[in-house]
Protein backbone atom coordinates (compact mmCIF):
# COMPACT_ATOMS: atom_id res chain seq x y z
CA UNK A 1 0.00 0.00 0.00
CA UNK A 2 2.73 2.34 0.99
CA UNK A 3 4.86 1.26 -1.95
CA UNK A 4 2.03 1.85 -4.43
CA UNK A 5 1.28 5.25 -2.98
CA UNK A 6 4.92 6.19 -3.21
CA UNK A 7 5.17 5.01 -6.82
CA UNK A 8 2.11 7.06 -7.76
CA UNK A 9 3.54 10.15 -6.16
CA UNK A 10 6.91 9.58 -7.79
CA UNK A 11 5.38 9.24 -11.25
CA UNK A 12 3.68 12.57 -10.87
CA UNK A 13 6.70 14.24 -9.30
CA UNK A 14 9.01 13.11 -12.11
CA UNK A 15 6.88 15.02 -14.58
CA UNK A 16 6.89 18.17 -12.47
CA UNK A 17 8.91 20.86 -14.16
CA UNK A 18 8.53 24.60 -14.02
CA UNK A 19 7.97 26.61 -17.12
CA UNK A 20 11.20 28.38 -17.83
CA UNK A 21 10.27 30.46 -20.82
CA UNK A 22 11.99 33.29 -22.62
CA UNK A 23 11.04 35.93 -20.05
CA UNK A 24 12.64 34.04 -17.16
CA UNK A 25 15.63 33.13 -19.29
CA UNK A 26 16.14 36.76 -20.25
CA UNK A 27 16.07 37.79 -16.60
CA UNK A 28 18.72 35.20 -15.83
CA UNK A 29 20.86 36.42 -18.75
CA UNK A 30 20.73 40.03 -17.53
CA UNK A 31 21.63 39.06 -14.00
CA UNK A 32 24.45 36.78 -15.10
CA UNK A 33 25.87 39.49 -17.37
CA UNK A 34 25.65 42.01 -14.56
CA UNK A 35 27.46 39.71 -12.11
CA UNK A 36 30.06 38.77 -14.72
CA UNK A 37 31.24 42.38 -14.99
CA UNK A 38 34.37 43.11 -12.99
CA UNK A 39 33.60 45.06 -9.87
CA UNK A 40 34.67 48.66 -10.03
CA UNK A 41 34.16 50.80 -6.97
CA UNK A 42 32.28 53.97 -7.67
CA UNK A 43 33.01 57.31 -6.06
CA UNK A 44 30.03 56.93 -3.76
CA UNK A 45 31.15 53.50 -2.58
CA UNK A 46 34.68 54.78 -2.04
CA UNK A 47 33.36 57.71 -0.01
CA UNK A 48 31.21 55.39 2.06
CA UNK A 49 34.17 53.11 2.68
CA UNK A 50 36.28 56.11 3.75
CA UNK A 51 33.60 57.23 6.19
CA UNK A 52 33.28 53.72 7.62
CA UNK A 53 37.05 53.44 8.04
CA UNK A 54 37.21 56.86 9.69
CA UNK A 55 34.46 55.85 12.12
CA UNK A 56 36.27 52.61 12.95
CA UNK A 57 39.51 54.55 13.50
CA UNK A 58 37.78 57.04 15.79
CA UNK A 59 36.12 54.26 17.74
CA UNK A 60 39.40 52.40 18.15
CA UNK A 61 41.31 55.50 19.25
CA UNK A 62 38.52 56.38 21.68
CA UNK A 63 38.54 52.89 23.10
CA UNK A 64 42.32 53.02 23.44
CA UNK A 65 42.18 56.37 25.24
CA UNK A 66 39.45 55.11 27.54
CA UNK A 67 41.37 51.94 28.33
CA UNK A 68 44.48 53.98 29.09
CA UNK A 69 42.55 56.35 31.34
CA UNK A 70 40.89 53.56 33.28
CA UNK A 71 43.76 51.12 33.35
CA UNK A 72 44.46 49.97 36.86
CA UNK A 73 47.81 48.42 37.69
CA UNK A 74 48.90 47.27 41.05
CA UNK A 75 52.27 46.51 42.53
CA UNK A 76 53.06 44.78 45.76
CA UNK A 77 56.34 44.36 47.59
CA UNK A 78 56.92 40.69 48.18
CA UNK A 79 59.97 40.84 50.37
CA UNK A 80 61.51 43.02 52.98
CA UNK A 81 63.91 44.49 50.47
CA UNK A 82 63.12 47.66 48.58
CA UNK A 83 61.31 47.07 45.33
CA UNK A 84 61.27 49.56 42.54
CA UNK A 85 58.39 50.47 40.27
CA UNK A 86 59.70 52.49 37.36
CA UNK A 87 57.03 54.46 35.53
CA UNK A 88 57.09 55.33 31.85
CA UNK A 89 57.75 59.01 32.47
CA UNK A 90 60.84 58.29 34.55
CA UNK A 91 59.14 58.60 37.92
CA UNK A 92 60.13 55.96 40.44
CA UNK A 93 58.23 54.41 43.33
CA UNK A 94 60.22 52.45 45.89
CA UNK A 95 58.21 50.06 48.06
CA UNK A 96 60.04 50.00 51.34
CA UNK A 97 58.22 47.38 53.34
CA UNK A 98 56.93 43.92 52.62
CA UNK A 99 53.37 44.93 53.38
CA UNK A 100 53.31 47.77 50.88
CA UNK A 101 50.44 47.59 48.42
CA UNK A 102 50.03 50.34 45.87
CA UNK A 103 47.81 50.48 42.82
CA UNK A 104 47.50 52.83 39.90
CA UNK A 105 43.82 53.74 39.82
CA UNK A 106 43.73 56.22 37.00
CA UNK A 107 46.08 57.55 34.37
CA UNK A 108 45.62 60.08 31.64
CA UNK A 109 47.74 62.74 29.99
CA UNK A 110 46.70 65.28 32.63
CA UNK A 111 46.31 63.18 35.71
CA UNK A 112 47.65 60.09 37.45
CA UNK A 113 46.29 58.69 40.69
CA UNK A 114 47.80 56.00 42.89
CA UNK A 115 46.25 54.42 45.93
CA UNK A 116 48.48 53.34 48.77
CA UNK A 117 46.54 50.67 50.63
CA UNK A 118 49.21 49.75 53.15
CA UNK A 119 52.89 49.98 53.91
CA UNK A 120 55.45 52.60 53.03
CA UNK A 121 56.47 53.92 49.64
CA UNK A 122 59.03 56.42 48.46
CA UNK A 123 58.16 58.56 45.44
CA UNK A 124 60.59 60.24 43.10
CA UNK A 125 58.31 62.00 40.67
CA UNK A 126 59.49 63.36 37.34
CA UNK A 127 58.39 66.95 36.97
CA UNK A 128 55.64 67.41 34.42
CA UNK A 129 53.81 70.69 34.80
CA UNK A 130 50.88 69.59 32.65
CA UNK A 131 50.16 66.50 34.75
CA UNK A 132 48.82 66.15 38.29
CA UNK A 133 50.41 63.30 40.23
CA UNK A 134 48.31 62.28 43.20
CA UNK A 135 48.48 59.57 45.82
CA UNK A 136 45.51 58.56 47.90
CA UNK A 137 46.35 57.01 51.28
CA UNK A 138 43.03 56.42 53.03
CA UNK A 139 41.42 59.82 53.45
CA UNK A 140 44.71 61.58 52.89
CA UNK A 141 45.53 62.75 49.41
CA UNK A 142 48.97 63.93 48.44
CA UNK A 143 49.28 66.05 45.33
CA UNK A 144 52.71 66.34 43.88
CA UNK A 145 54.09 69.60 42.67
CA UNK A 146 57.31 68.04 41.35
CA UNK A 147 59.21 66.41 44.12
CA UNK A 148 60.64 63.45 45.96
CA UNK A 149 58.85 62.32 49.04
CA UNK A 150 57.78 59.36 51.11
CA UNK A 151 54.44 58.16 52.43
CA UNK A 152 53.97 55.71 55.24
CA UNK A 153 50.44 54.42 55.56
CA UNK A 154 49.34 53.48 59.09
CA UNK A 155 45.68 52.59 59.32
CA UNK A 156 43.70 55.79 58.89
CA UNK A 157 46.77 58.02 59.01
CA UNK A 158 49.66 58.61 56.71
CA UNK A 159 53.06 60.10 57.45
CA UNK A 160 54.32 62.26 54.60
CA UNK A 161 57.99 63.26 54.43
CA UNK A 162 59.22 65.53 51.66
CA UNK A 163 62.83 65.13 50.56
CA UNK A 164 62.81 67.51 47.63
CA UNK A 165 60.34 69.96 46.13
CA UNK A 166 56.84 70.50 47.44
CA UNK A 167 53.63 68.53 47.86
CA UNK A 168 50.11 69.43 48.80
CA UNK A 169 48.53 67.13 51.38
CA UNK A 170 44.78 67.24 51.78
CA UNK A 171 42.35 65.37 53.97
CA UNK A 172 38.60 65.78 54.51
CA UNK A 173 38.89 68.74 56.86
CA UNK A 174 41.88 70.58 55.51
CA UNK A 175 45.00 70.73 53.41
CA UNK A 176 48.57 71.80 53.67
CA UNK A 177 51.68 72.20 51.57
CA UNK A 178 54.90 70.57 52.67
CA UNK A 179 58.31 71.70 51.48
CA UNK A 180 61.64 69.87 51.40
CA UNK A 181 62.62 68.64 54.83
CA UNK A 182 59.13 68.83 56.24
CA UNK A 183 57.03 65.92 57.31
CA UNK A 184 53.78 65.33 59.12
CA UNK A 185 51.08 62.89 60.12
CA UNK A 186 47.78 63.40 58.38
CA UNK A 187 44.95 63.79 59.20
CA UNK A 188 46.23 65.59 62.28
CA UNK A 189 45.98 63.56 65.47
CA UNK A 190 45.38 66.44 67.90
CA UNK A 191 45.97 70.14 67.89
CA UNK A 192 49.37 69.66 69.42
CA UNK A 193 50.64 66.31 68.22
CA UNK A 194 49.08 66.21 64.83
CA UNK A 195 51.96 66.85 62.57
CA UNK A 196 55.46 67.84 63.26
CA UNK A 197 57.63 69.80 61.01
CA UNK A 198 61.27 70.38 60.70
CA UNK A 199 61.06 73.89 59.36
CA UNK A 200 58.75 76.77 60.06
CA UNK A 201 58.20 77.50 56.40
CA UNK A 202 54.85 75.72 56.01
CA UNK A 203 51.92 77.60 54.64
CA UNK A 204 48.19 77.15 54.33
CA UNK A 205 45.86 75.76 56.91
CA UNK A 206 48.44 73.97 58.91
CA UNK A 207 47.33 71.19 61.21
CA UNK A 208 50.53 71.66 63.12
CA UNK A 209 50.51 75.39 63.59
CA UNK A 210 51.10 74.90 67.26
CA UNK A 211 53.40 71.95 66.88
CA UNK A 212 56.48 74.09 67.31
CA UNK A 213 55.83 74.09 71.01
CA UNK A 214 55.33 70.37 71.20
CA UNK A 215 58.27 68.23 71.96
CA UNK A 216 57.62 64.67 70.85
CA UNK A 217 60.54 63.12 69.10
CA UNK A 218 58.04 61.00 67.28
CA UNK A 219 54.31 61.56 66.92
CA UNK A 220 52.07 59.01 68.55
CA UNK A 221 49.50 57.21 66.47
CA UNK A 222 46.08 56.13 67.73
CA UNK A 223 47.09 52.48 67.86
CA UNK A 224 49.92 53.21 70.19
CA UNK A 225 52.70 52.77 67.69
CA UNK A 226 54.93 55.62 66.76
CA UNK A 227 55.47 57.29 63.45
CA UNK A 228 58.57 55.98 61.78
CA UNK A 229 59.87 59.38 60.82
CA UNK A 230 60.70 61.06 64.08
CA UNK A 231 61.31 64.69 63.38
CA UNK A 232 62.40 66.90 66.25
CA UNK A 233 60.67 70.18 66.67
CA UNK A 234 63.89 71.96 67.59
CA UNK A 235 66.21 71.01 64.83
CA UNK A 236 69.94 70.96 65.40
CA UNK A 237 72.78 69.45 63.44
CA UNK A 238 73.30 66.99 66.24
CA UNK A 239 69.67 65.88 66.30
CA UNK A 240 69.65 65.45 62.54
CA UNK A 241 72.81 63.39 62.70
CA UNK A 242 71.28 61.26 65.44
CA UNK A 243 68.10 60.82 63.43
CA UNK A 244 70.16 59.74 60.42
CA UNK A 245 72.11 57.25 62.49
CA UNK A 246 68.87 55.85 63.88
CA UNK A 247 67.38 55.52 60.44
CA UNK A 248 70.46 53.74 59.11
CA UNK A 249 70.42 51.35 62.06
CA UNK A 250 66.75 50.66 61.45
CA UNK A 251 67.43 49.86 57.81
CA UNK A 252 65.73 52.98 56.42
CA UNK A 253 68.35 54.52 54.16
CA UNK A 254 65.98 57.01 52.56
CA UNK A 255 65.18 58.54 55.93
CA UNK A 256 68.87 58.72 56.71
CA UNK A 257 69.51 60.50 53.40
CA UNK A 258 66.69 62.93 54.14
CA UNK A 259 68.04 63.79 57.58
CA UNK A 260 71.63 64.17 56.32
CA UNK A 261 70.48 66.34 53.43
CA UNK A 262 68.68 68.62 55.86
CA UNK A 263 71.81 68.83 57.91
CA UNK A 264 73.89 69.86 54.90
CA UNK A 265 71.35 72.41 53.75
CA UNK A 266 70.50 73.97 57.11
CA UNK A 267 73.87 73.86 58.78
CA UNK A 268 76.42 74.16 55.96
CA UNK A 269 78.98 75.75 58.34
CA UNK A 270 78.66 73.07 60.94
CA UNK A 271 81.85 70.99 61.19
CA UNK A 272 79.75 67.86 60.67
CA UNK A 273 78.25 69.09 57.38
CA UNK A 274 81.03 67.62 55.13
CA UNK A 275 80.81 64.30 56.97
CA UNK A 276 77.03 64.34 56.64
CA UNK A 277 77.32 64.90 52.88
CA UNK A 278 79.95 62.19 52.56
CA UNK A 279 77.82 59.74 54.56
CA UNK A 280 74.82 60.61 52.40
CA UNK A 281 76.88 59.86 49.30
CA UNK A 282 77.88 56.48 50.67
CA UNK A 283 74.27 55.60 51.45
CA UNK A 284 73.20 56.68 47.98
CA UNK A 285 75.94 54.62 46.41
CA UNK A 286 75.86 51.50 48.53
CA UNK A 287 72.35 51.19 49.95
CA UNK A 288 70.26 52.87 47.27
CA UNK A 289 72.30 52.11 44.15
CA UNK A 290 72.24 55.69 42.83
CA UNK A 291 75.84 56.36 41.74
CA UNK A 292 75.08 59.60 39.88
CA UNK A 293 73.42 61.13 42.94
CA UNK A 294 76.28 59.78 45.07
CA UNK A 295 78.88 61.46 42.85
CA UNK A 296 77.09 64.79 43.15
CA UNK A 297 76.89 64.36 46.89
CA UNK A 298 80.61 63.56 47.19
CA UNK A 299 81.35 66.74 45.23
CA UNK A 300 79.10 68.60 47.63
CA UNK A 301 81.04 67.10 50.54
CA UNK A 302 84.31 68.35 49.05
CA UNK A 303 82.85 71.80 48.58
CA UNK A 304 81.59 71.91 52.16
CA UNK A 305 84.96 70.78 53.47
CA UNK A 306 86.63 73.73 51.76
CA UNK A 307 89.79 74.06 49.65
CA UNK A 308 92.10 72.70 52.36
CA UNK A 309 90.34 69.33 52.30
CA UNK A 310 92.03 68.22 49.12
CA UNK B 1 30.72 37.00 -22.34
CA UNK B 2 31.14 33.53 -23.73
CA UNK B 3 31.87 29.93 -22.90
CA UNK B 4 33.52 27.63 -25.43
CA UNK B 5 33.17 30.35 -28.03
CA UNK B 6 29.41 30.58 -27.54
CA UNK B 7 27.70 33.52 -25.93
CA UNK B 8 26.31 32.99 -22.44
CA UNK B 9 22.87 33.92 -23.79
CA UNK B 10 22.91 30.82 -25.94
CA UNK B 11 24.01 28.63 -23.07
CA UNK B 12 21.25 29.98 -20.84
CA UNK B 13 18.60 29.49 -23.52
CA UNK B 14 19.79 25.98 -24.26
CA UNK B 15 20.24 24.66 -20.75
CA UNK B 16 18.28 26.79 -18.28
CA UNK B 17 15.03 24.74 -18.57
CA UNK B 18 16.97 21.59 -17.67
CA UNK B 19 18.72 23.31 -14.75
CA UNK B 20 15.45 24.87 -13.58
CA UNK B 21 13.62 21.51 -13.66
CA UNK B 22 16.32 19.73 -11.74
CA UNK B 23 16.51 22.52 -9.16
CA UNK B 24 12.74 22.60 -8.81
CA UNK B 25 12.49 18.88 -8.10
CA UNK B 26 15.45 18.90 -5.71
CA UNK B 27 14.15 21.90 -3.75
CA UNK B 28 10.43 21.05 -4.00
CA UNK B 29 9.39 24.64 -4.69
CA UNK B 30 9.57 27.20 -7.43
CA UNK B 31 10.57 30.18 -5.29
CA UNK B 32 14.31 29.49 -5.27
CA UNK B 33 14.64 28.19 -8.83
CA UNK B 34 15.59 31.50 -10.47
CA UNK B 35 18.33 32.13 -7.94
CA UNK B 36 19.77 28.66 -8.46
CA UNK B 37 19.70 28.96 -12.26
CA UNK B 38 21.41 32.33 -12.05
CA UNK B 39 24.09 31.03 -9.66
CA UNK B 40 24.72 27.98 -11.87
CA UNK B 41 25.41 30.08 -14.96
CA UNK B 42 27.54 32.58 -13.08
CA UNK B 43 29.57 29.60 -11.86
CA UNK B 44 29.75 28.34 -15.44
CA UNK B 45 31.29 31.64 -16.51
CA UNK B 46 33.78 31.62 -13.67
CA UNK B 47 34.86 28.03 -14.24
CA UNK B 48 34.59 27.90 -18.01
CA UNK B 49 38.22 26.83 -18.28
CA UNK B 50 37.29 23.52 -16.60
CA UNK B 51 34.95 22.58 -19.46
CA UNK B 52 37.02 21.13 -22.25
CA UNK B 53 34.28 20.04 -24.66
CA UNK B 54 30.72 21.19 -25.23
CA UNK B 55 29.31 17.75 -24.45
CA UNK B 56 30.54 17.99 -20.87
CA UNK B 57 28.55 21.12 -20.13
CA UNK B 58 25.32 19.36 -19.21
CA UNK B 59 27.04 17.08 -16.71
CA UNK B 60 28.88 20.06 -15.22
CA UNK B 61 25.63 22.00 -14.93
CA UNK B 62 23.92 19.06 -13.23
CA UNK B 63 26.72 18.65 -10.70
CA UNK B 64 26.72 22.36 -9.92
CA UNK B 65 22.93 22.44 -9.63
CA UNK B 66 22.98 19.52 -7.19
CA UNK B 67 25.70 21.21 -5.12
CA UNK B 68 23.87 24.54 -4.95
CA UNK B 69 20.52 22.88 -4.22
CA UNK B 70 22.09 20.91 -1.38
CA UNK B 71 23.55 24.12 0.03
CA UNK B 72 20.13 25.77 -0.19
CA UNK B 73 18.50 22.81 1.61
CA UNK B 74 21.09 23.04 4.37
CA UNK B 75 20.40 26.74 4.83
CA UNK B 76 16.69 26.00 4.97
CA UNK B 77 17.26 23.36 7.68
CA UNK B 78 19.41 25.79 9.64
CA UNK B 79 16.73 28.46 9.45
CA UNK B 80 14.17 26.01 10.73
CA UNK B 81 16.49 25.04 13.55
CA UNK B 82 16.56 28.65 14.73
CA UNK B 83 12.83 29.13 14.26
CA UNK B 84 13.21 31.25 11.14
CA UNK B 85 11.67 28.73 8.75
CA UNK B 86 8.12 30.09 8.68
CA UNK B 87 8.95 31.85 5.43
CA UNK B 88 10.01 28.52 3.92
CA UNK B 89 6.61 26.95 4.55
CA UNK B 90 3.91 29.35 3.41
CA UNK B 91 0.35 28.26 4.13
CA UNK B 92 -0.54 28.48 0.45
CA UNK B 93 2.28 27.88 -1.96
CA UNK B 94 1.66 28.72 -5.58
CA UNK B 95 1.98 25.93 -8.05
CA UNK B 96 5.08 26.16 -10.19
CA UNK B 97 4.49 27.77 -13.55
CA UNK B 98 4.34 24.93 -16.04
CA UNK B 99 3.64 22.15 -13.55
CA UNK B 100 0.14 20.83 -12.97
CA UNK B 101 -1.50 21.00 -9.58
CA UNK B 102 -1.23 17.22 -9.17
CA UNK B 103 2.43 17.12 -10.07
CA UNK B 104 3.24 19.97 -7.72
CA UNK B 105 1.28 18.41 -4.85
CA UNK B 106 2.95 15.03 -5.41
CA UNK B 107 6.37 16.70 -5.25
CA UNK B 108 5.37 18.56 -2.09
CA UNK B 109 4.20 15.32 -0.45
CA UNK B 110 7.50 13.66 -1.24
CA UNK B 111 9.43 16.58 0.19
CA UNK B 112 7.25 16.56 3.29
CA UNK B 113 8.04 12.85 3.69
CA UNK B 114 11.72 13.77 3.47
CA UNK B 115 11.39 16.47 6.13
CA UNK B 116 14.04 15.95 8.77
CA UNK B 117 16.27 13.96 6.43
CA UNK B 118 19.72 15.58 6.13
CA UNK B 119 20.32 17.49 2.91
CA UNK B 120 22.98 15.02 1.73
CA UNK B 121 20.64 12.03 2.04
CA UNK B 122 17.66 13.92 0.67
CA UNK B 123 19.51 14.92 -2.48
CA UNK B 124 20.80 11.43 -3.29
CA UNK B 125 17.36 9.92 -2.71
CA UNK B 126 15.75 12.47 -5.04
CA UNK B 127 18.43 11.83 -7.66
CA UNK B 128 17.85 8.10 -7.39
CA UNK B 129 14.04 7.91 -7.27
CA UNK B 130 12.80 11.14 -8.82
CA UNK B 131 15.52 11.77 -11.37
CA UNK B 132 15.95 7.98 -11.79
CA UNK B 133 19.70 8.20 -12.10
CA UNK B 134 21.87 5.10 -11.74
CA UNK B 135 23.64 4.82 -8.40
CA UNK B 136 27.03 5.48 -9.98
CA UNK B 137 25.70 8.68 -11.50
CA UNK B 138 24.02 9.60 -8.21
CA UNK B 139 27.36 9.23 -6.42
CA UNK B 140 29.12 11.33 -9.07
CA UNK B 141 26.54 14.10 -8.97
CA UNK B 142 26.49 14.14 -5.18
CA UNK B 143 30.28 14.12 -5.00
CA UNK B 144 30.54 11.09 -2.75
CA UNK B 145 31.52 7.44 -3.00
CA UNK B 146 29.12 4.80 -4.24
CA UNK B 147 28.95 3.18 -0.79
CA UNK B 148 28.16 6.49 0.87
CA UNK B 149 25.53 7.24 -1.73
CA UNK B 150 23.86 3.84 -1.14
CA UNK B 151 23.90 4.34 2.61
CA UNK B 152 22.33 7.76 2.30
CA UNK B 153 19.66 6.53 -0.10
CA UNK B 154 18.75 3.77 2.32
CA UNK B 155 18.52 6.17 5.26
CA UNK B 156 16.29 8.51 3.31
CA UNK B 157 14.18 5.62 2.01
CA UNK B 158 13.48 4.48 5.56
CA UNK B 159 12.41 8.01 6.51
CA UNK B 160 10.07 8.18 3.51
CA UNK B 161 8.53 4.81 4.36
CA UNK B 162 7.95 5.87 7.94
CA UNK B 163 6.36 9.11 6.81
CA UNK B 164 4.04 7.46 4.28
CA UNK B 165 3.14 4.67 6.70
CA UNK B 166 1.79 7.22 9.11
Amino acid sequence: MTRELLEDQLKLARRASPSFGLARQQQVIWRVRHRAQPWRPRARELGLAAVVLACIGLALSGAYAWLRSTKSESFEARSGADELWQLRDGSRIVLETAATVIAKKHESSSDVLFELSSGTAHFDVAHRSERAFRIQAGVVRVEVIGTEFRIERQDAHATVSVLRGRVRVSWPSGSRELSAGESGIFPPLTATAAATESAPSSSGRSPSASSASASPSSASLPNGSSASVPVPTRVTAESLFAAADGARAAGRPLDAVSALQQLSERFPRDPRAPLAAFTRGRILLEALGRPADAARTFAEARALAGPHSA
Amino acid sequence: VSVQGERIDDWVRAHSPYVAGLAYRLLGRDADVDDIVQDVFVALLRHRSQIREPGAVRGWLATTTVRLARKRLRKRALRELFGLGAHDHPAVEPTARGATQEEHLALRRIHRALAGVPANARVVWLLRYVEQERMEEVARLAGCSLTTAKRRVEAAQNAVKRALGQ
